[in-house]
């Protein structure tokens, strides 16, 4: 079983502004959150990319194809945050992780990914 | 095992099953357990699946299905108990084998019935109170079914729904699985089974279905994380 440590970023307003700070060609796993009535912040969306600013601008984009994703980001109080892993397998079996931990309302699949690499999710 | 469902839909009745039979250390995913009476009327079973489809062989041509659904349970009712006191003259009634059965159909008013039977209680029929029914291991169906059924529900969202309970069903309980059977008929329109290939559509639908937010158990913490991000390390 490999271990991975990942380094979370904070919790960020999903925001076009504040996903344009970030750095490009930024390879990693991102998953995105409302804030609830409750003040907490719940998971809906869960995703990797080669390019976290491209991909998430991609998503605040009116031509973001996922339903769940526009409708959560057109009534909610987002928020994302994501971690820099380079190595591929990673990212997949760090993005399965998400999954199965938060089993999102907006992703439709569940990602193919390692299950013996043990990964922080936060 | 088994697990049968039958949901009445506002535009026909819905009959669902698995296709697992399981023993001590075996299982086999073929077995049948809806069965066509005729055109509106139709069953499911539960229990000694060879049993119930030789039973019915010997019954269904003194069946009549004219007089509607309530009087069709009643014929049932009656060969069940008769078959069942020949066949296992031998045993007694706690020593018999098990046959549950999910009867559905229509009333001569039009009015669509569900009815259940079980060989342990001598077939003393069952009416339906609530537009559906589940035999064999029905606890997480009866949950999800309480929780979800609505009568204005249609036959095609029922089948879902039915599809839905027997997949959380089988997630949970390993007497539980094998491909879904789904028939559907109403009083105009007959009986029919849907294919392989509207299942698997179907199946493939649940599966993106969510019963409970399980996220809405892990929040995030929103005070922790880091400010610059740092490359995924192997420890």
């Amino acid at each position: 079983m490999e271990n991975w440590t990942l380094t979370w970023t904070k919790l960020t307003e999903l925001s076009d502004s504040s996903v344009r700070k970030l750095a490009d060609n930024l390879a990693g796993v991102y998953r995105f959150s409302y804030k609830a009535d409750d003040g907490s912040y719940y998971v809906f969306y869960v995703g990797k990319a080669e390019d976290i600013k491209k991909r998430l601008l991609e998503h605040l984009s009116s031509t973001e194809p996922n339903v769940c994703i526009k409708n959560y980001l057109a009534t909610k109080e987002c928020f994302f945050r994501y971690a820099k892993i380079t190595k591929s397998y990673i990212r997949d079996a760090a993005e399965r992780k998400m999954y199965k931990q938060y089993e999102p309302s907006c992703n439709d699949k569940e990602p193919k990914g390692r299950d013996d690499v043990e990964i922080n999710l936060t | 095992m088994t697990l049968t469902i039958c949901i009445v839909a506002k535009d026909g009745i819905v009959l669902a099953s698995d296709s697992r039979a399981s023993s001590f250390l075996t299982s086999n995913d073929t077995v049948k357990k809806i069965f066509k009476l005729d055109d509106h009327n139709a069953v499911g079973i539960a229990g000694d699946g060879p049993l119930a489809m030789h039973f019915f062989d010997t019954i269904s041509s003194e069946l009549n299905f004219r007089n509607g659904v309530s009087v069709l349970v009643e014929q049932m009712r009656s060969l069940g108990k008769a078959r069942f006191d020949e066949f296992f003259s031998h045993q007694t009634p706690k020593d018999r084998p098990s046959l549950s059965i999910i009867l559905a159909g229509y009333m001569s008013s039009g009015q669509p019935e569900i009815y259940t039977l079980n060989s342990n209680d001598n077939f003393v029929p069952r009416k339906s109170p609530t537009g559906f029914e589940c035999i064999g291991i029905p606890i997480i169906a009866n949950y999800l079914l309480n929780r979800l059924y609505e009568p204005g529900i249609t036959a095609q969202h029922a089948a879902e729904l039915a599809t839905f309970c027997i997949k959380e069903t089988s997630s949970q309980d390993n007497r539980v699985g094998g491909p879904t059977q789904i028939a559907s008929f109403s009083n105009s329109r007959q009986y029919a089974e849907l294919s392989r290939d509207e299942i698997s559509k179907m199946e493939n639908k649940c599966d993106q279905f969510r019963l409970l937010q399980k996220g809405n158990f892990y929040p995030e913490d929103s005070t922790g994380g880091a400010l610059n991000p740092q490359d995924a390390t192997q420890t």
